[in-house]
């Protein structure tokens, strides 16, 4: 019984709110009913919302798991591509400005009939300062023959095989060079020290050298032609009781980073002197 | 019977490979103008793990090859270098192999017998050597890096010869 009143009391209850809303929702534009439960339901729905959005993402992300995969695959593909192309181009960049340099110096030196060749080796001892290039007697190389980059002197051929050639470094201790300073013209020789650094000897002491003083080849000799650049006066030894002076140079060059130089083919040494004497 | 150990075959060309880096890659990165004696390492640790036979061959291959990419008179660089592995395998023979203090010690005394000889033998054949300054310092600073590679290379080799066969017994 009691179960029979409690259901007929519900049923009651539904039937009034329903038909209530229906009332207020003809009588005006807005439905009081409506906006309680409105106002009641909103603040659960947005948190709800909140806290279900990063499920929803979730879900999504596991839907586009598969497709993710291989668009990261192929993301990962295309970044080693474009990897490896950029250091292909900083190469080609490199390269490119190696051969405008000598392209400047072809240029600027158009008497001289000049072959490039890459350095694909250096002394392995680090004592006797030299190069290895890939052209040799297949090419035209013959020993003696000057060899260069844009910036200056580098040294010359020393041994000749079929396909490769060993260049003397003007570091080289056996490495004599006819020079003068470009500003007060005095003459000397240059000659290697070994290192890093290069010594010009037999200046006349009545000449004037000072640091900075740029040092070209005078072509006295025969074993270089004229007005390549050697290197700079870093400090100068001066003693009044000695015939000569002697300056301390750095090369014009960075011998030991060379990758690419270029053979003068066309200047025959007079005076080519076995490096061992 | 003589039997020539398998490693040999791994240690020849690899003699041959470094001696080619050696003259490539590392004569360019140095410390003031000093790069480690690639070769040498091999050489010595090659003596010091398979014995003398093994390393002396390892170090006339690779002296070889150094003798045809540097400037120096044929031989030179491979008679400094049989002549300094020679000496690592009679440290070797005296000395207590497993000893942790050897190699470092052996590569010391083979840098200085390998730089020693090559600079007396570039002196003999007419060779202008430079200042005696730069030469000390040159001797100096290839102590400290040959010393210091040694420590890495050494183990290498040590892997690679625990790979190959069994060292050969010297009574054999």
């Amino acid at each position: 019984m009691g179960h029979s009143r409690q259901r007929a009391v519900v049923i009651i209850l539904i039937l009034l709110l329903v038909l209530s809303w229906l009332l207020f929702d003809q009588l005006g534009d807005r439905n009081p009913i409506q906006d309680v439960l409105s106002r009641l339901l909103s603040p659960i729905q947005f948190a709800l919302q909140r806290a279900m959005t990063p499920f929803f993402h979730m879900t999504d992300r596991i839907a586009e798991f598969g497709v993710l995969n291989a668009e990261n695959k192929a993301l990962r593909e295309e970044i080693a591509v474009l990897r490896k192309q950029i250091i292909l181009l900083k190469e080609a960049q490199i390269e490119n400005e190696t051969l405008r340099r000598q392209l400047d110096f072809k240029v600027a030196a158009p008497n001289y009939h000049v072959l490039s060749a890459q350095v694909i080796g250096h002394d392995p001892t680090n004592l006797l300062q030299y190069l290895v290039i890939d052209r040799g007697a297949e090419d035209g190389i013959e020993a003696g023959m000057p060899v260069v980059v844009a910036e200056g002197l580098v040294g010359r051929i020393s041994e000749v095989s079929a396909a490769s050639s060993k260049v003397m470094l003007i570091s080289n201790p056996s490495s004599s060079v006819s020079a003068l300073i470009q500003r007060s013209r005095a003459t000397g020789v240059v000659q290697g020290r070994g290192g890093h650094v290069l010594s010009m000897r037999y200046i006349p002491q009545g000449d004037t050298v000072v640091r900075g003083d740029v040092v070209l080849t005078s072509g006295l000799g025969g074993n270089f032609p004229k007005r390549l650049v050697i290197g700079q006066v870093e400090s100068v030894q001066y003693k009044e009781v000695e015939m000569f002076q002697e300056a301390r140079m750095v090369p014009a060059v960075r011998l030991h980073d060379l990758e690419v130089v270029m053979v003068i083919l066309n200047f025959t040494p007079i005076d080519v002197v076995d490096e061992g004497g | 019977m003589y039997r020539i150990p398998i490693g040999i075959y791994l240690g020849l060309p690899l003699a041959a490979l470094v001696a080619l880096l050696q003259s490539t890659f590392t004569a360019r990165i140095g410390v003031w103008g000093v790069s480690v004696d690639l070769t040498l390492l091999l050489a010595v640790s090659w003596t010091l793990l398979r014995g003398s036979g093994e390393g002396l061959l390892i170090s006339l291959v690779g002296g070889v090859i150094l003798d045809a990419l540097s400037g120096a008179p044929f031989g030179v660089l491979m008679i400094s270098l049989t002549a300094a592995s020679e000496l690592a395998g009679w440290g070797e023979a005296n000395v207590f192999e497993r000893a942790r203090f050897l190699p470092p010690i052996a590569i010391t005394l083979a840098t200085i017998i390998y730089r020693g000889l090559l600079l007396m033998l570039l002196k003999i054949t007419g060779r202008p050597l430079p200042p005696w300054p730069i030469v000390s310092r040159y001797l100096l600073l290839a102590l400290i890096v040959n010393g210091l590679a040694m420590l890495i290379v050494y183990r290498l080799v040590e892997r690679l010869c625990r790979l190959i066969q069994p060292r050969r017994a010297e009574w054999e």
